[in-house]
């Protein structure tokens, strides 16, 4: 016999930004207002790792995804990472989950879907570790 | 560069909830992009393997209802015709088995592009998949159609 219950969760009380809906997992959606270039980001906190998707403001898309996880035995806590989808070379995806994975001591899955040219990218990285630190909750 | 947090969403996918399925508790999330469908249906805290679902006949081209959709009959069964490519993960026949399943008996077929689909279930069987394709058919598409 098949049975069936959603859980449901009422909403944190003035928390605007997350809802805890049941269980483990909790999600988060954010901006990252780069004048000319905005980004939205999407984060799913699980059990011991973290799902970041990132997108232009425009047009959402999935083709990349990558994986990186704090490597145990190095002593500088380096983190290994693993193409999942797109490129099998390094990629955006890849270098960030890499530092991200390092910084927190976590494994991360990192998706970034925006084209970013060597100016880009760090503004977009020192935007985004700026809103981590801010809304630390939402991602580890 | 400066950073907001405009946050007027509930949450932070199209949908994100935890359902018990056979009273085994499962984390469910979806989220339509542009270029495909992402499914997160896991009872392990994390994430599992993940598997790309491509239609061998898109849903545009199904010119041929009768053919190329799922047809639910004990006698006459007819899948969908998918391929399956694993992304992450072990590639066994049960879980080929249980996304052809979800795809056959959930409107996971009405996707016009591709699914990338993490599926993590600790007992792939007949009632497991029943349950789980019923709180997908319910939670994700009812409720999405609702609001259209």
């Amino acid at each position: 016999m098949e049975s069936v219950a959603v859980k449901e969760f009422p909403k944190a009380a003035g928390d605007a930004g997350q809802v805890q809906e049941a269980g483990l997992f909790t999600s988060h959606c954010f901006h990252l207002d780069g004048g000319h270039v905005q980004f939205l980001g999407r984060v799913l906190k699980m059990q011991g790792s973290t799902l970041l998707i990132v997108n232009g403001r425009e047009a959402e898309t999935f083709d990349e995804l990558a994986m990186a996880m704090p490597d145990r035995y190095d002593a500088k806590g380096k983190a290994i990472s693993a193409s999942i989808m797109g490129d099998r070379n390094q990629t955006d995806s890849s270098i960030l989950a890499e530092k991200l994975s390092k910084r927190y001591q976590r494994q991360f899955y990192v998706s970034v879907n925006v084209q970013m040219d060597r100016l880009l990218l760090p503004l977009f990285e020192k935007a985004l570790v700026t809103y981590m630190h801010d809304h630390l909750e939402h991602f580890v | 560069m400066t950073t907001s947090a405009e946050k007027p969403r509930e949450i932070g996918f199209d949908k994100q909830f935890a359902t018990d399925v056979n009273g085994v508790p499962t984390e469910i999330v979806f989220q339509r992009f542009g270029n495909k469908w992402f499914l997160l249906a896991t009872q392990f805290g994390k994430m599992p393997g993940i598997y790309n679902v491509q239609f061998d006949v898109e849903r545009q081209k199904r010119i041929l209802p009768s053919l190329q959709n799922p047809y639910d009959n004990p006698e006459f069964h007819r899948s969908v015709p998918i391929t399956m490519t694993v992304r992450l993960g072990l590639d066994t026949d049960e879980i080929r088995s249980a996304i052809q399943f979800l795809i056959n008996k959930t409107e996971l077929n009405e996707c016009p592009t591709q699914i990338e689909m993490a599926l993590g279930l600790k007992q792939i069987d007949g009632p497991n998949l029943r349950a789980l394709a019923k709180v997908i058919n319910e939670e994700i598409f009812l409720s999405t159609n609702k609001h259209k």
